[in-house]
């Protein structure tokens, strides 16, 4: 159970991550800003441990609700055991395409923006409810498909939500700095 | 290039990127001048495209008029967004690595320094700051972003001041500086110009002491407007943005217009870097490329193993 757990938790934090550095892409028109993006990624972080703290209770309802909870919580094992198998493969997929960016060529580093990271992007929250809708093939009580869903309709539109809250800080460009308006 | 839109309205009316109408300035003074807000809307109406009509409907007015101000902040995030494209694409880099090649050539030929970069219509200077903060050229290399938006220079110059970057920004004519470049830039900028309007353009880069140019514009491809929308569709955050950015693909030259308006100058004219490696597989971004004649032959041999990307000079 610890290790479905624990890879779910790196795999939320890993996109947590990311998602922050996409939410705080082009609003800050620098040459220079590696902090910044460092920031963007802390935030991100920060909001993907939210995210999973209300995870975490959404599951915690689910137990708490159901007649069976000791066969409810191997549900949610096996759940998560298969939903690791999706976001494993798009987490490989993702840290491959960097280490091709590593290549210090400017056509191999713009061609992994436009034929990996960017459709990689746009997939992404199809890739969530894939994760979750295989995960939930397994047929488990309803209160666990509830809670996929619940976590579904939290995780999928994340940058959304990221982007969102980028916004109202006013991560805008034009600021004199990051998170300071004009 | 107000001018030069109206230009493109006549050759081609149905494709109008809302940038180009939302601003518009006095050619002589380079004072702005109102935009009605009705009317504009109405022009997008005419011409079918509705989405842009409803997104300039949605813009702050102040009697009648476009708010300027809210304008130019909108202006300033979308020039933003598009950096973030010219970043992924590494764009900076890949006009460093030409430039080297040309300033290399320019000294091999004995041309006098100081070397004048200008880009033209260089928005928030994304190129030029780029170039002044990885380039490394050296003290006798100008490096000048000219642009008819003031507000886009200012933010320019500001982010320039503040990453304490060696290049300057200027409201200006870029034909009309008080010295001429040793070489004329652009990125994105061409597709703007439409007709006859793009070999007049390319005929004022004719100038006394101008050695080259190079401009770099979304090349038409089968894959260029899906492409376009994909990315845009991901990327982007401003409608304005998403709009644009897809008009902009689709009203791209081809090579063979841009090389014909180029032939009409004195310099040799060809495309540099229409295909990825010796692949059938186009750039997103082509380049139009011009050398005075005595360059050429330096220039291949300051390129190296790049010099299969540049093609017939003539």
């Amino acid at each position: 159970m610890s290790g479905t757990a624990i890879s779910l938790y790196v795999l939320a934090t890993l996109d947590a991550m990311f998602s922050g550095v996409c939410a705080a892409s082009g609003r800050d028109a620098r040459i220079n800003k590696r902090s910044y993006y460092l920031k963007a990624m802390i935030h991100g972080i920060g909001w993907g441990q939210v995210a999973c703290v209300v995870g975490l209770l959404i599951l915690a309802a689910a137990l708490k609700i159901s007649d069976d909870p000791r066969l409810a919580m191997e549900q949610m094992v096996a759940v998560g055991d298969r939903m690791v198998q999706v976001f494993a493969v798009y987490a490989a997929i993702i840290l491959a395409f960097f280490a091709v960016r590593a290549i210090p060529s400017v056509d191999i580093r713009s061609m992994t923006s436009t034929v990996a990271f960017g459709p990689l992007t746009l997939i992404r929250p199809a890739v969530v409810v894939c994760g979750i809708g295989w995960g939930l093939a397994i047929g488990p009580q309803p209160p666990i498909i509830v809670a996929g869903i619940l976590i579904c309709v939290l995780m999928a539109p994340f940058r959304v939500w990221l982007n969102r809250w980028f916004d109202m800080k006013r991560w805008v460009a034009g600021a004199e700095e990051p998170g300071v308006a004009r | 290039m107000d001018s030069a839109v109206g230009i493109g309205e006549r050759s081609r009316p149905q494709l109008l990127e809302i940038s180009d109408l939302i601003v518009d300035f006095d050619p002589a003074t380079m004072a702005r001048r109102p935009v009605l807000q009705a009317e504009l809307v109405e022009r997008f109406r005419s011409v079918g495209d509705h989405r842009a009509a409803r997104i300039v409907a949605g813009m702050p007015v102040s009697g009648g008029v476009l708010d300027p101000h809210e304008v130019d902040r909108l202006l300033i995030r979308v020039h933003c967004e598009m950096q973030r494209l010219s970043e992924e694409f590494q764009h900076g880099q890949r006009v460093s690595e030409l430039l080297h090649a040309m300033l290399a050539a320019f000294r091999q030929c004995g041309i006098p320094t100081p070397y004048r970069i200008v880009d033209i219509g260089c928005g928030t200077g994304y190129v030029i700051r780029w170039l002044a903060a990885r380039g490394d050229f050296g003290r006798d290399v100008e490096l000048i972003g000219v642009d008819y938006n003031e507000a886009l220079v200012q933010e320019a110059q500001r982010l320039s001041t503040a990453e304490r970057l060696e290049c300057r920004f200027e409201v200006v004519n870029a034909f009309a500086m008080d010295q001429p470049a040793t070489m004329y830039l652009s990125t994105g900028v061409l597709h703007h110009v439409q007709g006859g309007g793009l070999a007049e353009f390319l005929c004022e880069h004719d100038q006394v002491g101008t050695q080259a140019f190079a401009h770099y514009d979304f090349q038409p491809s089968p894959l260029s407007r899906p492409g376009a929308w994909a990315f845009h569709y991901i990327r982007m955050r401003e409608p304005l943005s998403c709009h644009d950015g897809v008009i902009s693909a689709r009203r791209a030259h081809s090579a063979t217009t841009l090389v014909d308006a180029a032939r009409q100058t004195s310099f040799a004219s060809g495309m540099y870097g229409t295909h990825v490696w010796k692949l059938p597989i186009p750039r997103v971004f082509h380049t139009l490329m011009g050398l005075r004649p005595e360059v050429i032959e330096a220039f291949r041999h300051t390129l190296g193993r790049r010099s299969g990307r540049l093609g017939t000079l003539a």
